[in-house]
């Protein structure tokens, strides 16, 4: 049995060409917790995100022998989901963290009600850059904007979000 | 109020401040210079480091959900190559019909119609046999002694004499009768053959004597007759008359009553060749009971106090036909049972254990009769009459005991008169109370 943990994406695309379904899953590991951040942070519904974090990987397990030719798996992942969820409304009812300001739980959720107040774009630009780590070059495959405008969309977002939490959104809390 | 400029100058650090040469040389100064700058950068790299913290976990069961995905996305491949249409494997994937091949709208809409109009049909249909069937709307009965009586449908299968003749045995038929009687005697009781016989017998004479009318017709009417067709065995609703029942009693056996008669029963009655074999085709669709009397219960020529429309004078019932009967009418004024070749009249349908019940009989004319009681096995249980009677109204009381003297047993039974050219069943139920 081959060892899926130290080949590349476009190995593992390649033997999921072929109907390698357990290539398929170690790709899905490999990736799957970021586009489920991804889809988490964009949408602010966990059970939501869950949901079209398994159709995405559906229809990417369709689009497979795109992936084997060269395509970039992350990055044909979160183009996907860039594209779903840029179109998907963001509630704007929230209830308000209760407990320790201190403590993740609280931070996070605060954190994810400040982002949900982002533009769209300028919040997928902000995840893809910024929470997710993708190139310039890929967040703008993704976002089909040219690097600069990837930019600018990523800067204005997280200045959107740092207005948003504060100044001492950091230090809340602490002694 | 944060600055984009500065989140930009922080995203250009974030993504290329690792790398070698000059390009960021200038940036990393103005954060070691700028305070300001310093602090924002520290909540840039904080805030990144807590939503990855923070970041949810896919679980095993999502993993399933996306391989189980996978595989039937695989199966639905499969299927398209077999069946070479992508709709009908999508269909049977997904456990729909074609959606290509379902009844379109309006198909669905007349069907839906068509079923609703014979829900609708049989609702009523139901509903106007219970009215038909209710106390209030039930046509008025003759009366016989007292009150109203109910008249109690009741269907028997009848053959005309035409369907008695064609059914007949042939000639050749004939010649082997002698055998077919030798071989009828492995299987049939002897009471059965004597009725076939004898029915067989007044058959032949039905034949002669319709044939000799058509020629008297024939020599006395010029026109053209059309020649006799033969009716299908058909359905007649015969009418008992129960006597002495108020409206509500509920009539204590089903209306199918001789359907229930078990085969074996009715072939010992004599019943199963016997389909009322009418000797006259103007007396073939005379199945109507006589009208009640009300007078005493002794053999009575005397007339009926009120003249009863009857069903056999109906045009549809009762072709119209010069003479009532084979016989001379009765005497009296009768009238009301002539052209019936029999009136068979019980006072009730049922009878209890200490009562008795009186059967009413009007003959047109004098005939050899066979009045029985059976059992639901066929048995003969009592002989009310037998022997020759004359014409008019004879009265036989019932109680519920046997030939022995012997009480019988509460349930159903059978009451059968026989003529040589008439037969008929009524059922009569014995009752505890």
């Amino acid at each position: 049995m081959p060892d899926y943990e130290t080949q590349s994406d476009e190995q593992l695309a390649a033997a999921a060409r072929d109907e390698d379904f357990a290539a398929w899953e170690a790709l899905v590991r490999r990736h799957g917790q970021r586009l489920l951040a991804f889809y988490s942070r964009m949408t602010g519904d966990d059970s939501l995100s869950r949901e079209l974090w398994v159709q995405a990987w559906a229809e990417l397990w369709r689009l497979r022998g795109t992936l084997a030719g060269g395509g970039k798996v992350a990055t044909a992942a979160f183009a996907l989901a860039t594209r779903v969820c840029v179109k998907i409304p963001v509630p704007t009812l929230f209830r308000s963290p209760s407990g320790d300001p201190a403590s993740l739980e609280v931070r996070s959720a605060r954190l994810r009600q400040a982002l949900l107040g982002v533009p769209a774009r300028q919040r997928a630009a902000l995840c893809l850059l910024y929470f997710d780590n993708l190139s310039v070059d890929e967040a703008g495959r993704c976002l089909g904007s040219l690097p600069t405008e990837t930019k600018r969309l990523c800067a204005e977002g997280y200045a959107a979000l740092a207005e948003s939490l504060g100044p001492g959104f950091l230090n809340e809390g602490l002694a | 109020m944060s600055d984009p400029r500065d989140a930009l100058l922080f995203l250009e650090l974030d993504k290329g401040g690792d790398a070698p040469g000059p390009l960021f040389e200038e940036p990393r100064r103005m954060l070691e210079r700028d305070p300001r700058l310093r602090a924002g950068w520290q909540q840039y790299q904080a805030l990144k480091a807590l939503a990855l913290e923070a970041s949810p976990e896919p679980s095993e069961k999502m993993l399933r959900a996306v391989l189980l995905q996978c595989r039937r996305e695989r199966v639905g491949r499969q299927l398209a190559r077999a069946t070479g249409d992508d709709e009908l494997a999508r269909s049977i994937l997904l456990g729909k019909a074609p959606g290509g091949r379902s009844f379109p709208g309006w198909l669905k809409g007349l069907l839906a119609f068509a079923a609703l109009a014979m829900g609708a049909m049989a609702v009523w249909g139901y509903w106007l046999g219970l009215d038909r069937k209710a106390p209030g709307n039930a046509p008025p009965a003759p009366a016989l002694t007292t009150g109203k009586e109910e008249a109690v449908p009741f269907e028997f299968p009848l053959q005309t004499p035409a369907d008695a003749a064609l059914s007949q045995p042939s000639k050749a038929d004939q010649g082997n009768d002698a055998q077919s009687d030798a071989d009828d005697t492995h299987s049939e009781p002897a009471a059965a053959r004597q009725a076939r016989r004898i029915l067989r017998e007044h058959l032949h004479e039905a034949v002669a004597r319709e044939r000799s009318d058509e020629g008297d017709n024939t020599a006395q009417d010029d026109t053209p007759t059309p020649p006799p067709t033969p009716t299908p065995l058909v359905r007649r609703a015969l009418v008992a008359q129960p006597v002495g029942l108020p409206a509500s009693t509920p009539r204590p056996w089903p209306t199918a009553y001789p359907a229930l008669m078990n085969a074996g029963a009715a072939q010992a009655m004599g019943l199963a060749p016997v389909q009322a074999p009418l000797p006259a085709p103007a007396l073939a669709p005379v199945q109507a009971p006589l009208p009640a009397p009300a007078l005493a219960p002794t053999q009575v020529a005397a007339p009926a106090p009120t003249r009863v429309a009857t069903p056999w004078a109906a045009p549809t019932a009762a072709p119209a036909s010069p003479t009532a009967g084979p016989g001379p009418a009765p005497a009296g004024n009768l009238d009301a049972i002539q052209g019936s070749p029999a009136g068979l009249t019980l006072s009730s349908g049922s009878l209890t254990v200490d009562g008795s019940l009186d059967i009413t009989l009007g003959l047109p004319e004098r005939k050899d009769i066979d009045l029985r009681l059976f059992d639901m096995e066929g048995h003969s249980v009592r002989l009310l009459a037998q022997g020759a009677f004359g014409p008019g109204i004879q009265h036989f009381p019932l109680d519920a005991r046997g030939d022995t003297g012997g009480a019988l047993a509460p349930g159903n039974y059978y009451l059968r008169v026989m003529t040589p050219w008439f037969s008929r069943v009524e059922p009569i139920a014995i009752q505890n109370q």
